[in-house]
């Protein structure tokens, strides 16, 4: 059976400031996990940490079993370990048009150059932007250049995708569109979907479970409604997402 | 397979290279200070009195920088007005025209000026849209909600105070910097009869032949502007570094106000006027008076269209394969040193604090430098170290500080995101570069090859050194034959060489723009 991500009592520092410390949770393969917390508690240093890109002080990052990234060595490198990520600014190759972002976004798979196209375009496709698969970034509206960051994201077929607060500078109606394709589309994927989020609502679209952390530090996790019920939730994070959603209901009523 | 993550990842390498890099940026300069040191200190007192002077003259030329250049930039920042678009680069102009061509021109058109006032005038003209060039970026870098509280808090008389209060550090820093760089400059000196420091170093090697006395003054003089321009330096790389690797402009908008807009065409126009049509006046005025009034004892107009196209067509070649080689030397420096700094804050900071004395050396620190290392090579290295291949390597070593600083602005501007992205999904390193990273620096890479191709085109000291026999650069011939030739002969070659210096900026910008 796979394990998915381990990781045991790691931390990590930013110019001597501790930005993370001692933090052990597991990533099951296909969860939907939700990381919670107030900006600067370490959440998208959690998701750089687990894709490799940022070198753990102290502690390892297991995959699968295997040991991934330990203190200050990154041993399976990024392309290896089966992530993509959608990042906050989505990080689009702005020179290249929407399908070479996709097709760029190919070259650790094992596909023919013609194939990598065909899946591109494949992807564009799926995420309702074929038609523009010429453009560049630049020509997209907000909406339509996080479909493709979406796509570079989805077409190597990962086991884990991570979204690193992507949402955060698009209007509600694109915003509940591409959540909705999202979800529908990972669980095409069959792929673990872990976002980075300050927001309740997006977190309760995409994910049923959720990781909560405060200045560094892992606060509590578990089943998202378990925590979202619990009588005396002990992160300032929860109790706050609560509030949220019961100003939601009483607006409902 | 090479991971993009080396390019963000620190390491040991970096520091190192740089390292390397400045070592091999100060390379030339390390025979000259063991000749200087070795060959004691005398014929030194009149060279004490031309420094003195020099000195006098940066001092004023500092004042009238930021006397026109701060408000000029600073309200051609906030207010947008009909041929802002044509004045701004106009007023730039005179920053990338060798200053002796200014001097000559000016020469022309007022016959009977001379003497310090009028080195400063010129130095002025050429060095002032430095300091608007600094003011105006630091007042766009203000934000629009700042632009809007100023104007709501106390009108326009309150936004332009606070925003020459913004503009006024980066502004004096940069105007002392080019107080430093009129001390390297010999070209007024030499035409307005005025004995400066670079003037007289140029005498001792161009007229005197005295490498030895050179070598010494040269030593004098780099010792004084590294003591000039390092805390300058040092203040200037904190806020330098931040500009450096900030990635977004501002976003307030140069705004129509018509009460104001004097504020910024009168600085601009004076610029205009003094660093463009004046010295063009004084260009064309001898070519127009020999046309029309043509003396007895003067060559006819038609055999100097003649003699000044044969001086082109003799220098053209070299004066393109200088610039063209010294463009190439720099970037490939440039993108090294770059790479080199990545998003490392300190090591960014730490060569801003560097290359901005390594700029400021007088050309004929390398230059004199370089030379001694040639008469050391052995005979089977003549062909590259006697060659054109020497100016070039000399002129790209001493501009690479300039296209450095303009890459590493480009890389600055672009987000790490991007790297990690192409790590996360495998893209090999030198693809990421090919198709990526290289495409974006294009503009960035593209504006220091221009910049430095033109201000190589007009090195006179560099080429006088280091020229294979018979290949001067068209700036060199303009400058042997300035003092003998007649006005309207001189004036031709100028006025050639300010045109095809024009044409191939015009030409190179918009290919580049078209690309």
């Amino acid at each position: 059976m796979d394990a998915g991500f381990e990781l045991r009592a790691v931390g990590f520092q930013y110019r001597g400031a501790v930005v993370l410390d001692e933090v052990t949770l597991c990533l099951p393969p296909r969860a939907r996990i939700a990381i919670l917390g107030p900006s600067g508690a370490g959440k998208s240093t959690l998701l750089r940490l687990l894709a490799g890109l940022e070198v753990p002080a102290r502690g390892e990052i297991l995959l699968d079993g295997i040991v991934a990234s330990s203190a200050s060595e990154i041993v399976i490198p990024p392309h290896r370990r089966a992530i993509s990520m959608v990042f906050q600014d989505l990080a689009l190759w702005p020179n290249l048009s929407a399908l070479d972002n996709v097709v760029l976004g190919l070259s650790g798979s094992a596909l023919a150059a013609k194939a990598r196209r065909e899946r591109a375009r494949t992807v564009l496709e799926l995420v309702s932007i074929g038609q523009l698969a010429e453009r560049r970034p630049a020509a997209l509206s907000g909406g339509e250049q996080q479909r493709v960051a979406l796509a570079r994201a989805l077409a190597p077929a990962p086991a884990y995708l991570f979204l690193d607060e992507p949402f955060a500078s698009i209007d509600l109606p694109v915003k509940t569109k591409l959540l909705e394709a999202i979800g529908h589309l990972a669980e095409q994927a069959k792929c673990a979907v872990v976002l980075v989020t300050h927001d309740p609502l997006e977190a309760i679209a995409l994910c049923n479970e959720a990781v909560v952390l405060e200045r560094g530090r892992l606060i509590e996790s578990g089943a998202l409604h378990v925590l979202l019920n619990a009588n005396d939730p002990p992160s300032e994070t929860v109790r706050a997402f609560r509030a949220q959603l019961s100003l939601l209901r009483k607006l409902s009523l | 397979m090479a991971s993009c993550l080396w390019l963000e990842r620190p390491g040991r390498w970096r520091g190192a290279t740089v390292g390397v890099l400045l070592l091999v940026l100060a390379f030339p300069s390390a025979p000259l200070l063991a000749r200087g040191l070795t060959s004691g200190g005398g014929g030194l007192g009149p060279f004490a009195a031309a420094l003195a002077h020099s000195m006098v003259i940066a001092v004023w030329t500092i004042g009238i920088s930021l006397v026109v250049g701060l408000p000029g930039g600073v309200a051609t920042a906030l207010y947008e007005y009909r041929g802002r678009s044509l004045l701004l680069p106009l007023a730039l102009l005179p920053a990338l025209i060798p200053p002796f061509l200014l001097s000559i021109g000016w020469s022309y058109l007022v016959p009977r000026m001379r003497g310090t006032g009028a080195c400063v005038l010129v130095f002025s003209s050429a060095l002032a849209p430095l300091v608007l060039l600094a003011s105006y970026a630091a007042a766009r870098s203000l934000p629009r909600s700042l632009v809007d509280a100023a104007r709501l808090a106390g009108g326009e008389g309150a936004l332009l105070h606070s925003a020459l209060r913004h503009a006024a550090p980066a502004a004096m820093l940069v105007a002392g910097f080019a107080g430093v760089l009129t001390l390297s400059d010999p070209g007024p000196g030499q035409v307005f009869g005025v004995r400066t420091a670079a003037s007289e170093l140029l005498v001792s090697f161009a007229a005197q032949y005295d490498l030895e006395l050179a070598a010494r003054q040269c030593l004098v003089l780099s010792a004084v502007v590294l003591l000039a321009s390092a805390p300058l330096a040092w203040l200037a790389a904190p806020r330098l570094s931040a500009a450096l690797s900030a990635r977004a402009p501002s976003d307030a908008a140069p705004h129509r106000a018509v009460g104001w807009m004097w504020a910024s065409a009168a600085p601009l126009a004076t610029m205009v006027v003094a660093g463009v049509i004046a010295p063009l006046a004084g260009l064309v005025e001898p070519l127009a008076s020999s046309l029309w009034t043509p003396l007895a004892d003067q060559p006819h107009p038609e055999l100097v269209a003649l003699w000044a196209f044969g001086e082109v067509l003799r220098t053209v070649a070299s004066t393109f394969v200088y610039a063209a080689g010294a463009a190439a030397v720099s970037v490939a420096l440039a993108l090294l040193w770059t790479l080199a700094v990545g998003r490392d804050r300190r090591l960014l900071a730490l060569s801003t604090a560097a290359l901005l004395p390594l700029l400021a050396l007088p050309s004929a620190t390398a230059a004199l430098g370089l030379t001694r290392l040639v008469a050391l090579a052995p005979g089977w290295a003549d062909d590259v170290v006697r060659g054109r291949f020497a100016v070039c390597l000399a002129l790209g070593l001493r501009l690479a500080p300039l296209a450095a600083l303009l890459v590493l602005r480009g890389y600055g501007a672009t987000a790490r995101s991007l790297t990690l992205a192409a790590a996360l999904h495998g893209v090999p390193l030198p693809r990421y570069l090919v198709r990526v990273l290289l495409p974006l620096l294009r503009s960035a890479v593209l504006l220091a090859a221009l910049l430095v191709a033109l201000l190589a085109s007009g090195d006179v000291t560099t080429v006088l050194l280091l020229q294979p026999p018979g290949q001067p650069s068209l700036p060199l011939a303009i400058f042997t034959v300035m003092a003998n030739a007649p006005e309207h002969l001189v004036a031709a070659l100028c006025l050639a060489y300010v045109g095809l210096a024009s044409a191939a900026l015009i030409g190179l910008w918009s290919l580049a723009s078209r690309t």
